[in-house]
Order: structure tokens, then C-alpha cells, then sequence
């Protein structure tokens, strides 16, 4: 029975049913830190020739940068407003343009995409940042 | 799209917002091809996909969700009213 779980478990499409307040915390640092973790791992791959270091790199990537798109996203949907949209018009085109960086990370092993991607989450902070004065 | 092509999918449940309708690993048995009906648990095209049960239905506004645990959920009292295009599947089993 707990193999028959476990594979409906891994067979199975996740679905949310968060137990989010929500609790108005939001921060881009969330998104800043996976992003961090998935330039430096970019770098330590170019760095290293142990293949099993570097094949471990890709996969661990791989959830950092999964977790990228997902706190843009919650930030996306949940923290910003109609009126931020109207005072920063660039904000979809902003997070639209960060997730395909966050998705081109997962691919790539250039640390020049990963830069890419924390220089569009530090967009992203300023406009943040705006709306909390 | 392929999932579409499946007439029957698996879901689990992760969170407690259906709590305690449905608990955090239930996993459920839905389908896409299930016309939309208020009291139907329905799986919303969000992200994360999210689980949540329709309230009401109207022509032109679409369809309004809450989750069963209405002081732990995020639904359209937050996000309004979703179209019936972001209803991903309907529940019709809980396997376990």
C-alpha cells in the first residue's frame, strides 16, 4: 500500500492549496537569494572538471532556479496592484522578461545569464521599493 | 497539452486552504472534460495550480472560487471572478 502511495504520489500533478493568509510578507530578496545560489553554482560548474560536481551543479540549478520563478510569480499575482501597474507600466513586461531569464538560467551554465537574471530582479526591487514610500 | 488528450488525471494536494474537505497528500482523480457546476472542487489554472471549490458560475463574469478553509485561502474574494478557461480540471474522486 505504501508503494502504491508513494507512486500515485510521483505520478500525481501538484495543486495548491496554500495556506496563505495572506500574511502580506513579500520581499524580491526571495527571488534575489535563488537567483544568487544559481549564478554562483554557474560559476563553480565553469570552475571545477569533477563530472560528478558538475552534474550534481545541473540539478541543483535546476531547483534554484524553478524556485526563482516561483517567489517572481507569488510576487507577481499576489503583492502588486492595478495602481502600480499605472505608475510602473513596464512591470509586466519586467516580470515577463525576469521568469524567460529565470527559464534561460535553468538551460544555460554562462554566469553571464545569471547576472542577467539578477540585474532583472534588481529591476525589480526598485519598482518594489517604490511602492512602499 | 497532452494532458488534455487524457480524459482522466491525478492531482495531490498540497496546503490546507480545502482543509477538511480535502487534506494536505490527498490525492484526487479529475478531469478536464467535466462540465463546471457551483459545489464542484475544481483545479484553477493559477501558479501554483491551485484547488479550490466554485461558488458560483455566471455567464458573462466566469466562474467565483473559494477554498472550504475560507479564513486559510486566497480565492476570488483576493483575484475576482476567473474565466472558464482557467478551470483546469474538475474533481469527481479522492483515491486517498
Amino acid at each position: 500500500m505504501k508503494h502504491l502511495t508513494k507512486l500515485l504520489e510521483n505520478l500525481a500533478e501538484p495543486v495548491s492549496a496554500h495556506c496563505d493568509l495572506p500574511c502580506g510578507v513579500y520581499d524580491p530578496a526571495q527571488a534575489r537569494i535563488e537567483a544568487e545560489s544559481v549564478h554562483k553554482i554557474m560559476q563553480k560548474y565553469q570552475d571545477s572538471d569533477d563530472d560528478s560536481f558538475r552534474a550534481r551543479s545541473i540539478l541543483i540549478k535546476e531547483d534554484r532556479a524553478e524556485l526563482v520563478k516561483h517567489h517572481l510569480w507569488v510576487l507577481w499575482t499576489d503583492y502588486f496592484k492595478p495602481e502600480h501597474l499605472k505608475k510602473h507600466p513596464q512591470l509586466h513586461d519586467l516580470f515577463w522578461r525576469a521568469t524567460k531569464a529565470a527559464g534561460e538560467a535553468k538551460k544555460s551554465t554562462d554566469p553571464a545569464d545569471g547576472q542577467k537574471l539578477l540585474d532583472l530582479i534588481d529591476e525589480i526591487d526598485e519598482v518594489f521599493k517604490a511602492t512602499k514610500q | 497539452m497532452l494532458k488534455y488528450l487524457l480524459p482522466i488525471r491525478l492531482f495531490s494536494v498540497k496546503g490546507k486552504s480545502m482543509s477538511p474537505t480535502l487534506k494536505p497528500g490527498s490525492i484526487l482523480l479529475g478531469s478536464y472534460y467535466i462540465k463546471p457546476k457551483p459545489g464542484h472542487v475544481a483545479v484553477i489554472k493559477r501558479q501554483p495550480k491551485a484547488i479550490k471549490r466554485i461558488k458560483r458560475i455566471d455567464k458573462q463574469k466566469g466562474v467565483w472560487v473559494e477554498g472550504d478553509n475560507a479564513a486559510a485561502s486566497t480565492d476570488s474574494r483576493q483575484y475576482g471572478w476567473l474565466k472558464f478557461q482557467d478551470v483546469d480540471a474538475i474533481i469527481f474522486m479522492k483515491l486517498l
